[in-house]
């Protein structure tokens, strides 16, 4: 009995003593989890970096990786006049027929990878305690969040009414993930984001954020919300900054990379299977996983060839494999352009190291025309007639100067399509202007598709109707 | 005998099952049952969870008389439109150009392959827009008439001390003008709405006073981006200035109230500000007015 009780103080003794927290310390170096890795600046910054491998995505052909960016034609560009499938089939042909399925596995890829950078730029909003210095603190929350905005810009004008999740949430939070919000409330988001980026960010970068870039997003923003002067207050500050011109060669633009004309552009680097995209080679015939996407259709070709000038030709070329098919020419894998059938290349073509662009400044000059038309049918308004004549007279440099004394809202549409053709901007340009209804239901009408109204935002996943048991609701349509 | 047995054992059974298989038949042809052939059984099945619910958004297009509308129903299959004017459409989503002017009721009914109906109206206004008239903006206290109390609407204490008022006689028209006294101590500011990427023209009257003769002294005329807050030389530095003109002293500024004027074009501007002061000698001005051109 003596010996039982002898042996409970001995164990007390131990339980107590173990209770010292010094017992804990120090931390495991090799156990590092996110909730005791950022100590420090250099490591808030590599949660900086992770935003943006975010946005390139993982070259895989795996259905379960977050593709990111390299995804976006197949939601944007393939669902305007510009593109489709080279022989319309699998899920990647719902798109251009309107067709699309809430159990649609590109379109749950696309919106996984756009709330995934949304999680990883929280990240780093929610680390910013531990930097020292308040400049580096200020950059890092402003570049956070620049690609947040991105990103929800990009979800609420292809979903419409989204959750807002504006901070790092737990899994068990699941009201904040299921519930829709509004598109006026995400915009809010949005426009604060980016009014904090400008006001913190530098032209260091065109990779990473800027202010260029965040003013040139902002612009688009505010035309997007019909903020019309504002827009054209970005707009002047990008052009008036004198940080950015037209490269002269139109070819230059996409394969002299990082050029003066890029204002945002998401790096990819050759041969890395960590850093490098595939969506070059699925431009191609049968490279890629695909047998052949956003392949250009006949109205995108017979646009292009009137209003195109100098563009034309590298902005699509018909298919050396199969001579019925057009394709994209501004995203040659690595500029190879796969010798006498279009399918050999020097380096392996789905390791490509074409950088995406996202922004850049005749996009801003064309925005900028927008602004000052100010949803008017015309505008005769000397400064938007100068910004118009800079894209034209690269593209018609024989005629040069091309004045002109007043252009229509059709006449701008159309300029945008032709400048800025298979660069994801068409769909949005189309819902912007107001032209999408008339415009997609004649394509619709002459392709036998299936274009209805709702079929301008597109389904939530299903896979997040269903685990939200109940809460999310679908989109009209689907 | 036990074969024979057999065989006619075996046709009965024959017999049997025949029978029994033409009445099967027959039963099964009983029009009465056939009749509830396409029939859902009533026991255990569910009402419709998600019953109709029509929905849609009206845009007007370009032509103000044709309005597009976004069929944004849930669980129906099959629509019917009344554009409020007679015209009618089964689309799925609606086009209708009016005939004219008025208030029209457009109803849309969503109905699914149960019969089950839902309806959803909205008025449509169809009216043609005006051509939008620019407008010049009020300048308040343009000729500075009422003496000490037309010195208000020009203050900005940021840039400058408030103007003098003059009646001193061939400096003013009416009954007063402003004065900026030789030091440039003083300033007149005044905020303006403007529209934007409108061409406008300042018009006003100024005079120099000689009264330094050792400097050639000017009056500045300028139009800037609303400043609050910063001082004289921020307000005037070139990004904050949309337009500006200076008039140095002349023997015909000098002996009368002369002319002057500004024309600037208001670019992403939604609001400017008049701003004007002195280097060197006294100058006087008045009677503004502004003018969309």
């Amino acid at each position: 009995m003596k010996q039982i009780k002898i042996l409970v103080m001995l164990l007390l003794g131990v339980v107590v003593v173990s209770c010292q927290s010094d017992f804990l310390e120090p931390a495991p170096t090799s156990g590092v989890t996110s909730g005791n890795y950022y100590t420090t600046a250099d490591e808030v910054e590599t949660a900086v970096i992770n935003m943006y491998d975010g946005i390139q995505g993982i070259n895989s052909t795996s259905t379960d990786d977050n593709h990111g960016v390299q995804y976006e034609f197949y939601l944007t560009e393939m669902r305007s006049d510009n593109t489709r499938t080279k022989s319309q089939e699998g899920e990647a042909a719902q798109f251009e027929s309107y067709d699309v399925t809430a159990t649609n596995g590109i379109v749950s890829d696309y919106y996984a990878s756009y709330y995934n950078i949304i999680f990883r730029a929280n990240v780093v909003l929610q680390n910013l305690g531990v930097v020292q210095d308040p400049n580096v603190s200020a950059k890092f929350e402003a570049e956070a969040k620049f690609v947040r905005a991105y990103a929800y810009f990009n979800l609420v004008r292809l979903f419409g009414d989204i959750p807002l999740v504006d901070r790092v949430i737990s899994p068990l939070e699941t009201d904040i993930q299921f519930t829709r919000v509004a598109t006026s409330s995400i915009y809010e988001l949005i426009e604060s984001d980016l009014i904090n980026a400008v006001a913190s960010l530098d032209n260091t970068y065109n990779t990473r954020a800027s202010k260029a870039a965040a003013q040139a997003l902002l612009a688009k923003v505010y035309l997007t919300e019909g903020k019309y002067t504002l827009a054209q207050g970005l707009c002047e500050d990008v052009i008036n900054s004198g940080k950015f011109d037209l490269m002269t060669n139109f070819y230059d633009v996409f394969y002299s990379e990082r050029n003066k004309e890029i204002i945002f552009a998401i790096g990819y680097e050759i041969g890395l299977s960590d850093d490098s995209q595939n969506f070059s080679a699925e431009w191609m015939n049968g490279v890629g996983r695909t047998s052949g996407v956003n392949y250009v259709t006949d109205d995108a070709i017979a646009a292009i060839t009137a209003a195109g000038g100098d563009r034309t030709q590298y902005s699509f070329r018909t298919d050396p494999f199969q001579t019925t098919q057009t394709q994209v020419a501004k995203y040659f894998p690595n500029g190879d352009s796969g010798g006498a059938t279009g399918r050999t290349f020097a380096s392996d073509p789905t390791l490509a190291g074409n950088d995406w662009i996202v922004l850049r400044y005749a996009d801003v000059l064309l925005m900028h025309v927008e602004a000052i038309m100010a949803g008017g049918t015309d505008t005769s308004v000397a400064a938007a007639l100068t910004s118009f004549q800079k894209v034209q007279d690269r593209a018609f440099p024989a005629t040069a100067p091309n004045t002109k004394s007043t252009i229509t809202k059709d006449e701008l549409l159309l300029e945008r399509r032709v400048e800025l053709a298979f660069e994801n901007h068409r769909l949005f340009d189309l819902i912007r202007f107001g032209r999408a209804e008339s415009v997609l239901s004649a394509l619709s009408s002459a392709n036998g598709y299936s274009y209805t109204s709702t079929d301008l935002l597109l389904p939530i996943p299903q896979n997040e109707i269903n685990i939200s048991q109940g809460v999310m609701k679908q989109n009209p349509g689907y | 005998m036990k074969n024979k047995l057999n065989i006619k054992k075996t046709i009965s059974t024959y017999v049997l099952m025949s029978s029994i298989l033409m009445a099967l038949m027959l039963m099964s042809c009983d029009p009465s049952i056939s009749g509830f052939e396409y029939d859902l059984p009533a026991a255990n099945s569910k009402a419709d969870q998600t019953p109709p619910k029509a929905l849609f958004t009206v845009s007007v297009t370009d032509d103000y008389l044709t309005y597009t509308f976004a069929n944004a129903s849930t669980s129906s299959t099959d629509y019917s439109w009344d554009f409020g004017d007679g015209n009618t459409s089964t689309s799925v989503d609606g086009i209708n150009t009016y005939p004219a002017e008025g208030t029209y009721t457009v109803t849309l009914t969503a109905s699914d392959k149960l019969g089950v109906l839902s309806t959803f109206s909205q008025t449509v206004e169809v009216v043609e827009p005006e051509i939008p008239i620019i407008l010049p903006p009020d300048i308040l206290e343009p000729g500075f008439d009422l003496g000490n109390d037309s010195r208000d609407p020009w203050r900005n204490a940021d840039l400058g001390g408030v103007i003098q008022i003059t009646s001193s006689g061939g400096y003013y028209e009416g009954s007063n003008a402003a004065k900026l006294p030789a030091d440039g101590s003083r300033i007149g500011y005044q905020e303006l709405s403007m529209t934007p990427n409108t061409n406008y023209v300042l018009k006003f009257k100024y005079r120099i006073k000689d009264t330094n003769s050792a400097v050639v002294g000017s009056l500045i005329v300028a139009m800037i981006k609303p400043s609050t807050g910063i001082d004289l030389a921020a307000a005037t530095a070139p990004s904050n200035v949309i337009a500006s003109v200076t008039y140095d002293e002349t023997a015909a500024n000098n002996a009368a109230l002369v002319d002057g004027q500004l024309t600037f074009d208001s670019g992403a501007n939604t609001s400017l500000a008049i701003l004007f002061y002195n280097i060197g000698d006294e100058c006087y001005i008045d009677s503004f007015t502004i003018e969309v051109l």
